[in-house]
C-alpha cells in the first residue's frame, strides 16, 4: 500500500514537473519558472556550497545556474531528468569558478563562513542547531579533500549518483571519477580520523 | 593478502564492486588484521556519515537576486544601456553626430571640387561600351548584347557585385556608366556587366532571385547565345529603373 502510494505520488509530482517544463519552455512563464526552481534550489545550492565551501560564491553561483537554465530551457531534450540537467549545469559552473578563483573563494571563504550560518529553525531549536552543526561540519570536512575529488565524492555519497551519472555530470571517463572517488573517500577517512575528537561530539 | 594491498581497495569493497575472489580476501584480511579493520570502520562510519547530512538552507536573499537576474536578462539589449543614458552622455553624444555631419558635408563637397567630371573618364575602358553590329563581327568569339531594362529597383547592385566576386566569378566586372541615357526616364543607374557565357544563366537566376523582372534578349541572340563556348565573354548592359517604371 505504502508502495503504492509512492508510486502516485512521484507519478503526479513528475506530471507536475513536466507541465512546468512545457509551460517555460513555451512562452517563458517565469512564473513557472519559479515554482520549477523550488523544487531543486536547496539541492542544487547544497552541491554547489559544499564544493566551494563559501556561502556568497556558492549563491551567486546558484543563481547563474538556474538563469542559465531559464535562457536555455529550450535546449532540454527530454533525454534526462530535468535535475540531471540543471545539475549538470551547476557542476561545470562550480568546477570553472573553482578552476578560475578557487584560491580567492578558499581564502574568502575563512573570512566569513564563522560569521554567515544560515540557522533556520525548522522543528525546534535544538534539532536545527544540530542539524546545522552536523551540515558545518560535514562542509568543513569536505572542504579538506582536494578540489578534484572533492565534486566526485559530494556527487557519489551525498547526492546518491551512479559512477555512469558522474562522468556524464564532469565530463570524465569511468576511470576517472572511480579514481577520483576512491582517492576522495581515502583522504575523508584520514580527515575523520585526525578529527576524532570532534567526530564524537558530533555523534558518530 | 597484507596491509599494503588493501590500500585503495576500500572504495570498491564498500560498495561491493569488487570480485568475489578479491572480495572475499579482504574480508579474510579484516578479520585478522586489527588495524586494517579499525581504518575500514573509519571510511565506512566516514562514508555512511556524510550521506545523512541534510540539504543546505537558501538564504532568502535567492530569490530577490534571482529576480532581479531574471528581469535584466528578460530585457531587450538595447535597455541594458539605459544605466549609461545620462544627460552628459547624450549631450556629448549630440555634439559628436553634429560634429560628424558638418565634417562629413565639408569633406564630401571638397572631394567633388577637387575629382571634377571629365568626359574621358567614360572613354577609360574603349571597345566595351559600343554594341554595334560591326563590332560583333570584328570580335570572333564575343558577343556583346543588349537585354534591355531591368524594372524594379529599390536595391542597389552593389550587392550582387559583392556576391559574384565572393562567388568566385573573377572575370566579371562592373562598370557604372557615368553618362545617363536621356531617352529612358527615371533611369536610376546603368552597369556595364562582363561576363562568361556559361555564367550568363547564373547572372540571370540570382537576378530574378533577388526579385528583377529582366527582358530578355530576342529569339536571334539568344540563338547566338547558344552557339558560344563557356568560356567566352559576354557583354551586358543593364539599366536598372526605378520601380514600375
Amino acid at each position: 500500500m505504502n508502495d503504492i502510494a509512492r508510486t502516485v505520488i512521484e507519478e503526479v509530482s513528475r506530471n507536475y514537473e513536466n507541465e512546468l517544463i512545457k509551460k517555460v519552455q513555451k512562452n517563458r512563464d517565469k512564473e513557472a519558472f519559479y515554482h520549477l526552481v523550488r523544487l531543486y534550489d536547496a539541492r542544487i545550492y547544497s552541491v554547489v556550497y559544499r564544493f566551494l565551501h563559501n556561502r556568497e560564491d556558492s549563491l551567486e553561483l546558484t543563481q547563474d545556474v538556474f538563469l542559465q537554465a531559464f535562457r536555455k530551457i529550450k535546449q532540454y531534450r527530454w533525454e534526462s531528468p530535468f535535475y540531471f540537467w540543471v545539475q549538470r549545469i551547476a557542476v561545470n559552473y562550480a568546477i570553472n569558478r573553482m578552476k578560475k578563483y578557487g584560491k580567492d573563494i578558499l581564502s574568502r571563504a575563512q573570512d566569513c563562513d564563522g560569521v554567515q550560518s544560515a540557522a533556520a529553525y525548522v522543528n525546534s531549536p535544538e534539532q536545527a542547531l544540530e542539524g546545522e552543526e552536523k551540515k558545518k561540519f560535514v562542509a568543513g570536512a569536505l572542504a579538506r579533500i582536494s578540489a578534484p575529488y572533492r565534486m566526485a565524492v559530494i556527487l557519489k555519497d551525498i547526492e546518491g549518483f551512479s559512477y555512469e551519472e558522474i562522468a556524464e555530470l564532469t565530463k570524465t571517463g569511468m576511470g576517472t571519477v572511480k579514481s577520483r572517488i576512491n582517492r576522495g573517500r581515502e583522504e575523508l577517512r584520514e580527515i575523520f580520523a585526525s578529527m576524532k575528537e570532534e567526530v564524537k561530539e558530533y555523534g558518530m | 593478502m597484507e596491509c599494503k594491498d588493501l590500500l585503495g581497495l576500500f572504495s570498491d569493497f564498500y560498495d561491493n564492486t569488487l570480485s568475489a575472489y578479491k572480495r572475499e580476501a579482504v574480508s579474510k584480511h579484516l578479520l585478522t588484521c586489527k588495524r586494517c579493520s579499525l581504518k575500514y570502520k573509519t571510511f565506512k562510519e566516514a562514508v555512511s556519515y556524510i550521506k545523512t547530512v541534510p540539504d543546505e538552507i537558501l538564504p532568502e536573499s535567492f530569490y530577490s537576486g534571482l529576480d532581479r537576474k531574471l528581469e535584466e536578462a528578460g530585457k531587450p539589449f538595447y535597455l541594458r544601456f539605459q544605466p549609461y543614458l545620462t544627460f552628459k552622455n547624450a549631450a556629448v553624444g549630440a555634439f559628436g553626430v553634429v560634429f560628424g555631419l558638418i565634417l562629413g558635408v565639408l569633406g564630401n563637397s571638397m572631394l567633388i571640387r577637387a575629382v571634377p567630371l571629365s568626359p574621358s573618364f567614360v572613354q577609360v575602358e574603349p571597345g566595351k561600351s559600343g554594341y554595334t553590329a560591326a563590332e560583333k563581327e570584328k570580335n570572333t568569339g564575343r558577343i556583346i548584347m543588349r537585354t534591355g531594362n531591368v524594372f524594379k529597383a529599390s536595391y542597389d547592385l552593389d550587392r550582387i557585385v559583392n556576391r559574384f566576386d565572393n562567388a568566385g566569378m573573377d572575370s566579371m566586372a562592373v562598370v557604372p556608366e557615368l553618362k545617363q541615357d536621356p531617352a529612358i526616364r527615371a533611369l536610376h543607374k546603368r552597369y556595364i556587366i562582363t561576363v562568361n557565357a556559361g555564367q550568363y544563366e547564373n547572372l540571370v537566376k540570382e537576378l530574378n532571385g533577388l526579385g528583377y523582372v529582366m527582358k530578355l534578349p530576342d529569339k536571334k541572340e539568344l540563338a547566338d547565345l547558344k552557339k558560344l563556348k563557356p568560356s567566352d565573354q559576354i557583354k551586358l548592359e543593364l539599366d536598372i529603373t526605378e520601380d514600375g517604371k
